[in-house]
């Protein structure tokens, strides 16, 4: 079995990426539009860049692509649909426990510093 | 904007495209929709996001094909030609057909006066063909269209060997001390080399496990040894015409002959038609370094003794013909030898 802290760190706009899928399946556009709203607007990822992305981590076999068509209905909206895998998804709590032991530390350490 | 994203799209690799090229194009044209209804300036601004993120995105996505093609050796696959395909015949036939091309881009060189670096880089492109598909076809446990890539560099080490001899003096010693010089010409150990050389190979491939399915198909068809020894001709044809100008031409068209001996060998069936038509492609080739000798001797040198030099370049292409039949020949031989493995598996 894969082990997911091989994948660690993670990059910001992968972490969000993965973040993103979470909650469940979706296609390119969505995820471009949550994974600004997810980092406040920080992150704006280019359609190029989201899908070099989606690429490598299909690649790594963190996301899979659902080759059903995109629930929501409308003109010129991409035919497939994105998920997280098993692996993805225990990378992405991997990656959740990193960043809130370095929280955590952080904090510590800074309240020490404080007072 | 839209087509003009469609139009750079093409940048990227064929099967990305394939792959995402419809998904960006609509993911694309999504967020202008959206950044028309912000105004003017949003539009703008993710116009220029994209462009400025496309090159690296181009690039990565080169990068990726390249890595998944190294992976599932795709490119390696690409050289898995059918026996008796267009693209097998090519392959084989390279050797014989570029160094046609290369000795034309030579003698062009010469007159067009093209630069020193030109036919350097030509050259470097020459080798570095030949050397990279042997090194190819040694990867794929050699098939019959690499198998002259290995004569040409088998005929080089013969040059090699042989050149070693020369300078240790071992022809003036061969000469002098024994006097037999009469008898046996010292330029016969090239052949000698050679004919050592290929039982060093048949040793290797017969001994070595690594080698063994080599070894096994020369024994279950004997022509391959002497397609290997066919690629060897064609760097002896640069010897027979050694210090010759302007014998350009006849070599080009000697290389001809070869590739037609060869394009016959890949097409025939029966063993020894095929080994007769590797026989004639070597005759013919020789009979026209022959008459390229004759016109070069005749026409354009001064020589005062024309008649005994003629003699004298003329025997020797006869010896080298005599001899490199010869040597195609040695692999009858090898089939001559019991075939113990076959014995074993039946």
């Amino acid at each position: 079995m894969t082990d997911p802290l091989s994948y660690l760190p993670l990059t910001e706009p992968t972490f969000y990426i993965l973040l993103s899928l979470a909650p469940g399946k979706k296609h390119g556009y969505a995820i471009l539009k949550d994974v600004r709203q997810l980092s406040g607007g920080r992150i704006r990822l280019s359609t190029s860049t989201l899908y070099t992305a989606i690429g490598r981590l299909l690649d790594q076999e963190l996301i899979e692509r659902l080759d059903e068509e995109a629930q929501e209905p409308g003109p010129g909206l991409p035919r497939k649909s994105y998920a997280l895998t098993d692996l993805g998804r225990r990378v992405l709590e991997a990656e959740t426990v990193r960043l809130q032991g370095m929280v955590r530390e952080a904090r510590l350490r800074l309240r020490e510093g404080g007072a | 904007m839209k087509g003009l994203y469609a139009w750079l799209l093409y940048l990227f690799p064929k099967t990305y495209r394939e792959e995402y090229g419809d998904e960006l194009q609509a993911v694309f044209e999504l967020s202008l929709e959206d950044a028309m209804e912000a105004g003017g300036l949003e539009v703008a601004r993710v116009t220029l996001h994209e462009l400025f993120s496309m090159p690296k995105a181009i690039i990565q996505a080169h990068l990726r094909e390249r890595r998944k093609r190294k992976m599932s050796g795709k490119f390696a696959s690409r050289f898995d030609f059918e026996p008796g395909s267009r693209n097998e015949t090519f392959a084989a036939l390279t050797p014989f057909l570029f160094g046609m091309v290369m000795v034309f881009i030579g003698y062009l060189g010469r007159y067009l006066t093209f630069p020193l670096w030109v036919q350097i880089v030509f050259v470097i492109l020459f080798w570095s063909t030949v050397l990279g598909l042997f090194l190819l076809g040694s990867a794929k446990g050699l098939p019959r269209c690499f198998l002259p890539y290995l004569g040409v560099l088998l005929a080089i080490a013969a040059l090699l060997l042989f050149n070693i001899l020369v300078n240790f003096r071992l022809d003036v010693w061969w000469h002098r001390s024994l006097g037999w010089g009469n008898y046996f010409n010292f330029g016969n150990f090239l052949w000698l080399g050679l004919i050592l050389l290929v039982i060093l190979l048949l040793a290797i491939a017969g001994f070595v496990p690594r080698f063994r399915p080599f070894y096994q198909r020369l024994r279950d068809d004997w022509t391959l040894l002497s397609f290997l020894l066919y690629g060897t001709v064609s760097l002896m044809l640069l010897l027979i015409f050694d210090e010759y100008v302007n014998a350009e031409p006849f070599i080009a068209l000697s290389l001809l002959m070869l590739a037609l001996g060869g394009w016959f060998y890949l097409r025939g069936d029966a063993p020894f038609k095929r080994f007769l038509s590797l026989q004639a492609g070597l005759m013919l080739s020789m009979l026209v370094a022959s008459a390229g000798k004759v016109f070069l001797l005749t026409v354009w040198s001064r020589f005062q003794f024309l008649n005994f030099v003629l003699k004298d370049e003329l025997f020797f292409n006869l010896e080298t013909w005599l001899w490199l039949a010869a040597i195609m020949s040695l692999p009858l031989l090898l089939n001559l030898l019991p075939h113990s493995n076959r014995a074993v598996r039946a």
